[in-house]
């Protein structure tokens, strides 16, 4: 009986869009990469691309891609060409018209690809590849500028999401299982050495951390066996709900060092624009449950309102606030002294450990973070104190003049 | 819940996905396996059906690592007198230590690319396999695919030739290609410059 469901349980998941939220995340991440790609490029585009480039228009267009933009377009509008793939790239990071954006932004990769091949690596071709399979998936959902429409769900499209982001996974997995086996096949890599051959050549090496590594025969071999590990197990242990968080932390780890000590930071970012869709939604939506935060602060306090309303405009829609005035049921003496914080687990902080969690929960705050957990460790909540003791309270049809914050406090 | 018609279109649209998907990556497995029996005899469909959109090559660094460094260095001939040579490598090799971001870098890739292409790399497995054992074997000494890379390669290396010596007014150019092979893991305490060295000239360039 239940073999003969299995049809329909599948006809059911696929009629479901999953993983809308890695998909809107996989897009911002590939158009803030093509972005940093053009930018980088800008000042050397007309050596790289242009018509008389290293590789001139004249010698390219003897073997040209029929798809390749390049073949098209007059060599005097190299620079509207240029212009026109930063603007698709723009578009697509924030989410204009996703699936046509994608379409566009693919035929530019391409054409920029083909003009130049000397410039590519294995990122480069990820990203061609993925941008194809990118198409048929619903990007859009999220993290986009255009107001949401009410759509209808048809279930033949949301069948072809899945497809499309069930195809990108599986190239992901394929690429480090391809590599992986690859790299058992090579001499240095079964003898441990592997990493240290690969630093001692310059275009991949950072001197300045290389030597310590490369002098270090535990590094050097824990690094090459630790590649080939990962990268062979990586589909396995994905599959595995015990290890698939450990995997995916494995490969930020790898490719952020890829990118720092290897210096390939467009390979290393290629191959981490996927890895949100390793996340599904009901994961994204835990971790924004686990990070939602309510803060009690004193709405009777003038400057402290202007401080909630600035970090309002700052946050990331993560933490509510609250002015604890209005909430009978937290302790009013408690919340009168310090600002309070309440997790979705119903555990309590307060002062300095606040900032800090509100801080963590913003992105452009972030740089704020070390310095606050640095003043806490210090110093605990003396700083906090101080200054929520001098704080002004403004008591609504209360006090006539300021009352002092220890005399407002007692009241509702 | 939907209609009988649309369950029907769902599963039809269901089946079909998945067949071309599985077919896909069925096909792509193969096309990523190393060389072997059923590859040899598959690989023309194998092939065209992923090129050229999904051509794609994971060696990463595999099976072994690239383990010499390529110099790029240039004379320039003004009249009867022929300059010093002179390293285009090193100067954007160091600014790329210093900052990731450069575009210098991306030049750096470029010179690298081209010498690569120049001394005959390929992204051709079987050659990888075989031309090794068997470098007189026609396949390996007139591939027209990396005849036509190297001569791209020497294309680019000669372009670099002529922008660096026209700055000088030379007439000609000669690019020369230093391959360091940095010592070997049990001699890692050396200076990293220690190691073997190559040269591979290339013929002198008019410069326009």
């Amino acid at each position: 009986m239940r073999l003969k469901r299995v049809p329909l349980r599948l006809l059911a998941w696929f009629t479901t869009e999953h993983w809308l939220i890695g998909a809107s995340l996989t897009r911002v991440s590939l158009g803030l990469l093509a972005l940093y790609y053009y930018g980088l490029h800008l000042s050397v585009r007309h050596t790289l691309y242009g018509p008389d480039g290293v590789w001139p228009l004249s010698q390219y267009l003897l073997d040209a891609s029929p798809f390749s933009l390049f073949r098209y377009v007059p060599p005097s509008a190299f620079e509207a060409l240029y212009a026109a793939a930063i603007a698709v790239a723009v578009l697509l990071t924030l989410g204009v018209f996703p699936r046509l954006m994608t379409v566009l932004h693919w035929l530019f990769v391409w054409s920029f690809q083909d003009r130049n091949p000397l410039l590519g690596d294995g990122g480069d071709n990820f990203v061609r590849i993925i941008l194809l399979f990118l198409v048929l998936v619903n990007t859009g959902a999220y993290l986009t500028v255009m107001a949401p429409r009410p759509r209808r769900l048809v279930e033949t499209k949301a069948i072809v999401h899945n497809v499309g982001v069930l195809l990108i996974l599986a190239q992901l997995a394929y690429l480090y299982v391809s590599t992986g086996f690859y790299k058992v096949m090579g001499e240095v890599w079964q003898n441990g050495t592997a990493l240290y051959y690969i630093l001692r050549v310059e275009e991949f090496t950072w001197p300045a951390l290389a030597r310590y590594i490369t002098h270090n025969p535990w590094l050097v071999v824990g690094g090459t066996y630790g590649t080939v590990l990962f990268e062979v197990f990586f589909l396995p242990a994905l599959l595995n709900r015990y290890t698939r968080y450990l995997v995916i932390g494995a490969g930020v780890l790898f490719h952020v060092n890829i990118a720092l000590i290897m210096g390939l930071v467009t390979f290393a970012w290629s191959m981490l624009a996927v890895y949100p869709l390793l996340l599904t939604d009901d994961e994204y939506r835990g971790v924004v449950r686990r990070w939602r935060l309510e803060v009690f602060y004193d709405g009777w306090c003038p400057s402290c309102v202007r401080s909630i309303d600035l970090l309002r405009s700052l946050g990331t829609g993560l933490v509510r606030y609250r002015s604890f005035r209005t909430v009978p049921e937290i302790d009013q003496d408690r919340a009168a002294r310090r600002i309070l914080s309440r997790r979705s687990d119903g555990a309590i902080r307060e002062g300095m450990d606040v900032l800090i969690q509100i801080a963590g929960r913003a992105p452009c705050l972030w740089p704020a973070v070390p310095p606050l957990v640095v003043g806490r460790v210090l110093f605990g909540q003396r700083l906090y104190d101080a200054m929520a003791r001098r704080r002004l309270v403004m008591v609504p049809g209360g006090c006539d003049e300021h009352c002092p914050a220890g005399q407002a406090s007692g009241r509702p | 819940m939907p209609g009988a018609g649309m369950r029907i279109v769902n599963t039809v649209t269901m089946v079909v996905m998945a067949t071309a998907a599985l077919f896909y990556l069925a096909n792509a497995y193969l096309y990523l396996t190393p060389p072997n029996p059923v590859k040899a005899r598959l690989v023309r469909w194998n092939d065209a059906i992923m090129h050229p959109f999904f051509a794609q090559n994971w060696h990463l660094f595999a099976p072994n690592p690239i383990n010499r460094n390529f110099i790029l260095t240039i004379r320039c001939r003004v009249g009867r007198t022929v300059g010093p040579w002179e390293d285009v490598t090193t100067p954007l090799l160091a600014r790329h230590h210093l900052d990731r971001h450069t575009p210098l870098g991306r030049l750096l890739r470029v010179q690298q690319n081209a010498m690569l292409l120049y001394l005959g790399r390929s992204t051709n497995e079987w050659r990888r396999v075989v031309c090794p054992k068997q470098p007189h074997l026609k396949a390996c000494r007139d591939d027209p695919e990396i005849a036509a890379r190297r001569e791209m390669g020497q294309y680019v290396l000669q372009e670099l030739t002529r922008r660096h010596c026209v700055r000088q007014g030379a007439e000609w150019g000669q690019a020369r290609i230093l391959i360091h092979r940095p010592p070997v893991w049990s001699k890692r305490f050396l200076p990293v410059h220690r190691g073997d060295v190559l040269y591979v000239m290339l013929p002198w360039t008019p410069i326009r």
